[in-house]
């Protein structure tokens, strides 16, 4: 029912949003987008990379998409209804829907795609995420009931993303392993080829459902690892839009004649992983004392050169979750101090963090080990490759690591994997019985307004535990040249390339 | 046969007339000075940090400017020629340990045990020297003494090669021949006779060396590789202003001035040295 409301309310907003001269959009045309690195897998069942979903959501049609104020719309789903408590969640396909390879788009499909992300045979990475889903049930060719083992309020949040994304059952038959690189979809634009390292190119998709639908002709993605070198890029004209820019351009793109910036909150948090299972950080007292050493205003100031938010939990200022009042955050060397006293060590100690060896965390670490200085906590800084960062982490190899999360629509993807007892990337080994509780109750109740009471408790007590010492919540920020228009910028931070267009006059 | 101090003498005279190498030796002497110095030369803690004086631009109070987190880049490129110094002495340490009784015993036995070494030799030097100095550190871990010990390995075929082609030479002379003749063995005669004969090229490729294995160090701590931070490099801080040449040219131009001007010391050092001691040069 409430989607029904929802979809009316939309049709609403969107009505009311169309300017009243319509600038007529041009058709055609080539977008290169410059990326901070090459997509892993085009398998949306299988990625682990938050790049790859930067290419899928224009290749794969999901059942419902998020908006700019986090609303969930209609996508593959034309409507949905939470029955039996939001156990049971029904969902109306749109008709007429067809894959890049022509075949149609069903309910038989969404269950045989549910099936395979739930196959431990292909070792999923969305399987955790659709953990609740018990049954998938065709109702009618385009009807589709799913019913979970538990409420689970972020459902659909998650269908937003990999887990939502409907690939081709008639393609992965035919390629099986090999669909990674010959990848089907329903989305604005079909696969055409990649070239490791180098480009990915995306053609429009004639019969895509939506008329009228995509303007670009094509699409190609580059990826250019450093940010100085893609930002030259952009202002060379050697690409339309860019992702993740260094918050020291920000000012000089700003400026720059020919190109637009957006800034929004993101759904990041950067932080510390401190391993609750290795001295010294099995000591409660001593986390805290990091937690109470860094100044996370100098954080924000010095290294992201004043944009996004301090962090002290994992929910950003994006999120309805964000506890605001909470303040015991600010760095105070003389709590610092007596935690450093009650945990053994008054005049402190040493360990080794593990960073990503890029500038801005170079430069945060940096930041941090001058802070934990000042109270005799020597902080030394092993630097390493993404991938061997990775590994480490996996392993839970560190006594600390730097790392962030590019977060989730919802919190609980911000919050469970990390801080539950059984959360999958608890690489800290955390483990407290009362966040368990609260993070399960958060994640099975409906009404926002008792989850964000909840979450406020999980903010609190991980403040009071120090698993992490959360640091930094970036800015979600894009740059793209004059001449593309109507893009429209998500929290998410994914581009969404069907409605955009090339005016180059 | 002249005596060895008139030898000195003309050597010393030929560099004195050269003021390529000249300038050289008062680059190096300059740059061993603030090396020695650095402590007290250095006006700030390379490390200490002042988070109010980000990038600021040279000043009185900070001569050449500060970095993205407030550090004095003076006091830093000061320390640094520290870990450079280091990065010459100690891979060129390496390559001579390892290098220089290869090349002896490769020179000076010939036959299989020269084809074995030299081929051996030629293996380690079909790698393009930044790639296998790059493979070392990723297997040892990114540490500074990983990072100079692969620069120190890559540098051994130069030294080996080098030193057998000197000791064949060197080994030909009747001196060798009348060593041998009164008994003395093969290691009193590569101690005594043939080493010392090596000596000058030897010295000549070490200037080149240091300043190869400075710029080498620079590279691999550029690439993250190297020194860690916050220990000041020349190479750490040319990585970390590269991003900054648009808003802060300053933190990449003093220590690549630094990194430009110290191997330019010892290059026109070697030069000189090889000047000083070339026999077809000798007037």
């Amino acid at each position: 029912m409430k989607g029904w409301v929802r979809l009316v309310a939309l049709a609403v907003v969107v009505l009311a949003a169309v300017p009243a001269t319509v600038v007529a959009q041009t058709r055609g045309g080539s977008i290169r987008i410059g990326m901070d690195a090459d997509t892993t897998t085009m398998d949306p069942h299988r990625s682990t990379a938050a790049v790859d979903r930067q290419v899928y959501n224009n290749v794969y049609g999901k059942l419902v998409d998020i908006d700019a104020r986090f609303g969930i719309v209609p996508q593959l789903a034309q409507s949905w209804e939470i029955k039996g408590g939001g156990l049971v969640y029904v969902f109306k396909l749109r008709r007429g829907v067809k894959f890049h390879d022509g075949t149609d788009f069903t309910a038989e499909i969404v269950k045989w795609n549910f099936d395979r992300m739930r196959d431990p045979a292909l070792a999923s990475a969305r399987r955790s995420e659709i953990a609740p889903v018990k049954d998938v049930k065709v109702v009618d060719p385009l009807t589709v009931e799913i019913t979970l083992s538990a409420p689970f309020a972020p459902f659909l949040s998650v269908l937003t993303d990999r887990a939502g994304m409907m690939v081709s059952r008639a393609a992965v038959e035919k390629y099986k392993d090999d669909f990674a690189r010959n990848p089907v979809g329903t989305g604005p634009f079909r696969f055409v080829e990649w070239v490791k390292d180098d480009h990915l190119t995306l053609k429009r998709f004639d019969g895509y459902w939506e008329s009228g639908l995509p303007h670009l002709d094509e699409a190609v993605y580059r990826p250019i690892p450093d940010s100085s070198v893609r930002f030259t890029a952009m202002r060379t004209g050697q690409i339309d839009i860019m992702h993740q820019i260094h918050p020291k351009d920000v000012g000089t793109a700003k400026a720059e004649r020919g190109v637009k910036v957006s800034e929004i909150a993101s759904l990041w948090w950067q932080g510390l992983h401190l391993n609750n299972q290795v001295a010294p950080f099995t000591n409660k007292a001593i986390r805290q004392a990091v937690w109470y050493a860094v100044d996370r205003n100098v954080v924000q100031r010095v290294a992201y050169f004043g944009s996004g938010a301090p962090a002290w939990g994992p929910f950003p200022p994006s999120m309805w979750a964000q506890d605001r009042d909470f303040t015991d955050w600010k760095r105070d060397p003389v709590k610092a101090k007596a935690k450093l006293a009650d945990g053994g060590m008054p005049n402190g100690f040493a360990f080794t963090v593990k960073g990503w060896n890029q500038p801005i965390q170079i430069q945060e670490l940096q930041i941090v080990q001058a802070q934990l200085k000042e109270l005799g906590v020597d902080m030394k800084i092993e630097l390493l490759e993404f991938g061997a960062l990775l590994a480490d982490l996996n392993s839970h190899n560190f006594v600390a690591l730097r790392i962030g999360w590019s977060g989730r629509p919802d919190p609980d993807g911000n919050a469970h994997v990390f801080l539950h007892s059984k959360g999958g990337l608890n690489r800290v080994r955390y483990s407290n019985s009362r966040m368990d509780e609260l993070l399960d109750q958060a994640r099975s109740e409906a009404d926002q307004a008792k989850r964000k009471v909840l979450y406020a408790q999980v903010t609190r007590l991980a403040a009071e535990d120090a698993p992490y010492i959360w640091l930094h919540h970036d800015a979600e920020v894009k740059v793209w040249a004059e001449h593309v228009k109507g893009f429209e910028h998500i929290s998410d931070g994914m581009m969404r390339f069907k409605g955009v267009w090339l005016d180059k006059r | 046969m002249m005596d060895p101090a008139s030898l000195r003498a003309i050597a010393l005279r030929q560099f004195r007339r050269s003021w390529v190498g000249q300038v050289g030796a008062i680059l190096v002497v300059l740059f061993l000075i603030v090396t020695v110095l650095a402590p007290l030369l250095a006006p700030y803690d390379p490390i200490a940090t002042d988070f109010a004086n980000v990038l600021s631009p040279p000043t009185r109070t900070h001569p050449l400017g500060t970095d993205d987190i407030g550090r004095d880049i003076l006091s830093r490129v000061i320390h640094g020629s520290r870990v450079s110094l280091q990065a010459g002495l100690f891979t060129v340490a390496v390559a001579l340990t390892v290098g220089l009784p290869l090349g002896l015993l490769a020179g000076f036995r010939g036959g299989r045990v020269d084809d074995l070494i030299m081929r051996g030799i030629e293996v380690i030097l079909s790698f393009p020297t930044l790639v296998l100095a790059l493979g070392i550190t990723a297997v040892l871990g990114p540490k500074l003494i990983h990072a100079l010990f692969a620069i120190g390995i890559v540098f051994v075929p130069h030294f080996a090669r080098l030193i057998r082609a000197q000791v064949l030479t060197v080994k030909e002379n009747d001196f060798i021949a009348a060593a041998e003749a009164l008994g003395a063995s093969d290691v009193r005669v590569m101690r005594l006779h043939v080493l010392p004969n090596c000596l000058a090229p030897i010295l000549v490729q070490s200037s080149f060396s240091i300043a190869f294995a400075i710029l080498t160090e620079a590279a691999l701590s550029f690439l993250g590789l190297g020194t860690q931070p916050p220990t000041p490099s020349w190479g750490i801080m040319l990585a970390m202003g590269r991003g900054y040449l648009e808003q802060a040219p300053w933190l990449g131009a003093f220590p690549g001035l630094a990194i430009f001007v110290t191997v330019l010391g010892f290059n026109l050092l070697g030069d000189g040295i090889r000047d000083a001691l070339d026999p077809r040069l000798k007037t």
